[in-house]
């Protein structure tokens, strides 16, 4: 049984890497990188200069802000929008290609069970997930403090906060650990409507209508203590809440422990659709 | 007896006093004698809407330039109150 398993878990990784799509995406992701940096490059020392105007007349600055630890907390802003709806773009293909072209009945005749095929697809879309986010972390951090070097970092979340170097590093490598959680909610949910809707297209227009309003309603900050802590939207940017400046731990342990059930739920739900519904 | 005590009281405080001038002066020239010095400094900083950890640098005097303060973190450094000349002290 467990041989089964792997295997179509291995049949699901070289058909993920075989679809240009994936090769695609992550080239998109680290081309955005680039263009990040450079426009760092071009217009990052202006747009401190603007957010630290008032600071500046009373203040003279010694060090420099422009550096690594700014750049990737700017690459790390990419999990607001971009990176996940690339990543749902190649997580929702991994089963709406097979749909319309017909090798997902092929499979099924062979007599493969459906909640095991589809059950290896969501293992493989978290997995999947999972290292881009650390690819995105190593690429974006490498290219920064190549170019950038380190220093201080500093962020507006709430208050001016300035961490020093050692504590931005560990705290830019935890938001990118806490953001995979997003990022796996983000895919499993394209997996689910790809469960549902079965066609390209019309999967990715839900899946990106999904993320808008999911942002949209995260701006909102809708409920009111428990019900804001359980809403799924506010539970997309705890990563953020590493850019306090006092780390909130329970907060956000709280926070990943309610995304980690909704991820499970989601899982179960597309595997429950999957397996009731007849393979056209 | 009183008239003597208050004019004995009066000429300690005009002696304490003249002592206190001239340890005042003795201070002054040599603080007029201090060409330059370097002094580790830790910064703190206590504004509401800034939080940044308490930070370490080097602060340089030098007579008639303006004061330097040099760190290898990012440090804000007020623009009034460090510029200080050790003349204006008093």
């Amino acid at each position: 049984m467990q041989g089964m398993t792997n295997a179509i878990i291995r049949a699901e990784w070289f058909k993920l890497f075989r679809q240009s799509r994936t090769w695609y995406a992550l080239g998109a992701l680290l081309l955005l990188q680039v263009v990040l940096l450079l426009n760092a490059w071009y217009q990052g020392g202006s747009i401190l200069d603007m957010l630290l105007d008032n600071l500046k007349q009373s203040f003279h600055f010694q060090g420099e802000l422009l550096n690594g630890h700014l750049l990737v907390y700017i690459v790390l802003n990419t999990m607001w929008f971009h990176l996940p709806l690339i990543l749902m773009i190649v997580v929702s293909g991994m089963l709406t290609t097979e749909a319309e072209t017909g090798t997902l009945r092929t499979v099924m005749m062979t007599g493969i069970s459906k909640r095991r095929y589809i059950a290896s697809k969501f293992r493989v879309a978290i997995s999947f997930t999972a290292l881009t986010v650390v690819l995105v972390a190593l690429t974006s951090g490498s290219l920064s403090y190549l170019f950038f070097g380190t220093g201080d970092l500093f962020v507006f979340h709430g208050a001016l906060n300035f961490f020093e170097s050692p504590d931005a590093f560990f705290r830019l490598g935890m938001a990118f650990i806490a953001g995979i959680f997003s990022m796996v909610f983000f895919s499993v949910s394209s997996l689910l409507l790809a469960v549902i809707f079965r066609e390209t297209v019309k999967t990715w227009i839900v899946a990106a209508f999904f993320l808008i309003v999911s942002n949209l309603l995260l701006q909102m900050q809708i409920g009111q203590g428990w019900t804001r802590k359980l809403f799924f939207a506010n539970l997309n940017d705890t990563w953020q809440l590493f850019f306090e400046y006092h780390i909130n731990w329970a907060e956000i342990g709280v926070s990943l422990l309610i995304l980690t059930i909704y991820i499970a739920a989601i899982v179960v739900a597309g595997i429950w659709w999957f397996d009731k519904k007849d393979i056209a | 007896m009183r008239i003597f005590l208050m004019c004995l009281g009066l000429l300690l405080s005009m002696n304490v006093h003249a002592q206190a001038e001239l340890s005042l002066d003795k201070f002054r020239s040599r603080l007029d004698g201090i060409e330059a010095f370097k002094a580790n400094v830790k910064l703190e900083t206590d504004i509401d809407f800034i939080q940044m950890p308490v930070k370490t640098a080097v602060m340089y005097y030098e007579r008639n330039q303006p004061v330097k303060v040099e760190s290898e973190d990012f440090v804000l450094v007020p623009k009034r109150g460090v510029d200080l000349l050790l003349s204006e002290i008093f």
